[in-house]
């Protein structure tokens, strides 16, 4: 229930224009926005009409970086996510676009609730992502750890025994 | 380490102990996995929105039990909290790709088990209740494992195994039962452990009922517990689909009696085959029965419920017209079936559009890593079903061989390779394999590797499931 896609932000783009304290007086700010003001990471969620368009202006972003940007819908809601792109439109606003379509039968619900998140890249990976690497960088040490106890020692000793 | 293997222990206690240990370290490592805001996949705090009367501000649902709302616990929790009653009295799903979560088995049980518990759907426990009676569920399997695999090595016609050694046999098979590949599955509500246990039982009671003396020669020695075989196998295959292959059991034993080569004085043979000829009723019976369930809840039930209303033809699912019929005319068969047998089933029909389950679909470069994950239990399976059938030679063996072959066939031809890794614990005969090696030699490689991907894979599994991470 997760579709992804990586955002490069140029170097080239004017502070003024990705802040939104600066913004707000000459942006069209009618879509719905998110901003990465004093974080790295944000997750924020929209009703969106299905069948449609939906587009998310990401401010507060941050020069020559990279950033995942992440679309989760709730499984309960026959829903898929097609077609995400991005764009740096002529005063510069990150657009975040995509259409949420009926991957069945007839929605019963107008608007369907989504999560949005943009995490910036570190080291090619999502900063949100870092807590769960260290999770599973702990569990596979510990069962190694069990492994090298409890089997491998095992092992040998019953080869040393043989030998003997 | 081994103590578990002593004898003076009841075994049942051993189990409990063992058991129990096992959940508490599995839930321990869901406790420290980063909260739900922080998985990979967000959806989790969507659902929980979508059920406000779940009270999330008990910390054992923050903590862990939302945690295991990944993957398809979703889809169970909502058939559980959300089947809207017909006016016939009914539950059913919202949409029809929800019927592939056991609406009218699985996601019933913990309904009524909720209901008969006297708790309301908004009790702050209600993910403690459901998970629960899974433990319980999965609990009651393994005891059920243990007294099968006692009883199959028992009776062993070829090789009179000592006490001490079906014992060892039977406890190494519970331990890899409990300490399973399904890793993070067997800590939610899935429905795969409801068919485990009751696919244990019918094994059982198929076991106690019958004794062979050859590997033709089968006799039914208790017939209400082999009937109630088919009651338990055809509980298992409503619920989950994949099950429907328990019925080879059936079909092997009419095939024994059909087959049977008994006495060669004409006088005792005829007796005999008389005998035998009646005895045949019974798997015959056994194995009508299991197909009238499946056809009842996998044709007639769903045909009903989207087919037979008042829409025209062209506003029905494809499904609903495509009948089996239509295929049958030319054979001139079309009076055998009933019109609600469709060409595809709606169970059919949800797995290709919306998982795109179909021959050999999925075997392409992406999905490469959850092919090796899926290769040990793949592996394993074979290798158990090729020793107990040819090397082993073990009569009462062979029929689960068979069921073997044929769940190998059909996980890897036509399914989502990795999901053997869940959907393969109603199958004992790899645990059995593993656990006569380790019978014959304590320190067997082949044990070892196994014990060393389970240790690893076990609580990676599970680290991976509570943050809604693949595989799926």
């Amino acid at each position: 229930n997760t579709e992804t896609i990586i955002i490069e932000v140029p170097s080239y783009i004017r502070e003024d224009l990705i802040h939104r304290e600066t913004r707000n007086n000459n942006a069209n700010s009618k879509q719905d926005q998110i901003s990465l003001a004093h974080s790295n990471h944000k997750t924020q969620r929209f009703e969106v009409v299905p069948n449609a368009r939906t587009l998310v202006e990401v401010l507060d972003y941050q020069k020559s970086s990279k950033y995942m940007a992440k679309i989760c819908w709730s499984a309960i809601h026959p829903v898929s996510i097609e077609a995400i792109e991005y764009e740096f439109d002529e005063d510069m606003s990150l657009l975040l676009s995509f259409d949420v379509v009926q991957s069945g039968p007839i929605l019963n619900q107008k608007i369907i609730p989504i999560n949005v998140s943009v995490d910036q890249l570190v080291l090619g990976i999502p900063v949100t992502l870092f807590s769960v690497i260290i999770n599973i960088v702990v569990v596979l040490m510990m069962s190694c750890g069990i492994i090298y106890k409890y089997l491998w020692k095992e092992v040998d000793k019953s080869d040393t025994k043989k030998n003997d | 380490m081994f103590s578990v293997f002593d004898m003076k222990q009841p075994p049942i206690w051993t189990i409990t102990k063992v058991f129990w240990i096992s959940k508490v370290l599995q839930y321990t490592i869901i406790f420290f996995t980063p909260c739900i805001e922080s998985q990979f996949d967000t959806s989790t705090t969507l659902l929980l929105d979508n059920f406000p009367q779940l009270d999330q501000s008990q910390w054992y649902n923050a903590k862990i039990l939302n945690k295991l709302l990944s993957w398809d616990s979703a889809y169970y929790l909502k058939n559980i909290l959300h089947m809207a009653q017909t006016p016939d009295g009914i539950y059913l799903p919202e949409y029809e790709n929800e019927y592939a979560f056991s609406p009218f088995v699985w996601s019933s049980v913990l309904r009524f088990s909720v209901k008969a518990l006297l708790l309301k759907e908004d009790t702050p426990f209600l993910l403690l209740v459901l998970i629960s009676i899974t433990n319980i569920i999965h609990y009651c399997s393994t005891i059920a494992l243990f007294y099968l695999t006692r009883i199959v090595f028992q009776k062993n016609s070829m090789y009179k195994y000592q006490k001490q050694t079906v014992f060892r046999i039977a406890m190494f098979t519970c331990l890899l039962f409990i300490f399973s590949l399904s890793g993070g599955f067997q800590s939610t509500f899935y429905s795969e452990q409801f068919s485990t246990l009751f696919t244990f039982l019918g094994m059982y009671t198929r076991e106690y009922s019958t004794k062979y003396t050859g590997s033709f020669t089968i006799t039914i020695e208790n017939k209400a517990l082999y009937l109630l075989t088919s009651v338990f196998f055809t509980v298992a295959a409503v619920n989950r689909p994949n099950c429907v292959i328990n019925g080879l059991f059936f079909l092997l034993d009419l095939q024994k009696f059909i087959f049977n080569k008994t006495s060669q004085h004409s006088e005792l043979k005829n007796k005999l085959n008389d005998h035998r000829k009646r005895e045949a009723l019974y798997p015959l019976f056994s194995g009508c029965f299991m197909l009238c369930g499946m056809v009842y809840t996998v044709y007639y039930t769903p045909f009903q419920i989207f087919c037979n209303t008042s829409n025209s033809a062209d506003n029905l699912p494809n499904w609903c017209n495509n009948s089996l019929l239509s295929q049958l005319e030319l054979l001139k068969l079309n009076s055998l079936v009933p019109t609600f047998v469709t060409r595809n089933s709606l169970y059919t029909y949800i797995q290709r559009r919306y998982w795109n389950v179909g021959l050999l679909t999925y075997y392409t470069a992406n999905n490469i890593p959850n092919v090796l994950i899926a290769l040990p239990n793949v592996i394993y399976l074979f290798m158990a079903a090729n020793y107990f059938q040819w090397d082993f030679n073990s009569f009462n063996l062979h029929s689960y061989c068979y069921v073997s072959f044929a769940f190998l066939i059909m996980i890897c031809g036509w399914a989502h390779l990795q999901i053997i890794n869940r959907v393969i614990t109603f199958i004992p005969l790899h645990l059995w394999y593993l656990s006569s090696c380790f019978a014959k030699n304590g320190n067997s490689l082949k044990v070892k590797l196994y014990l060393a991907w389970v240790i690893i894979w076990w609580p990676l599994q599970t680290v991976l499931f509570a943050n809604f991470l693949p595989p799926a």
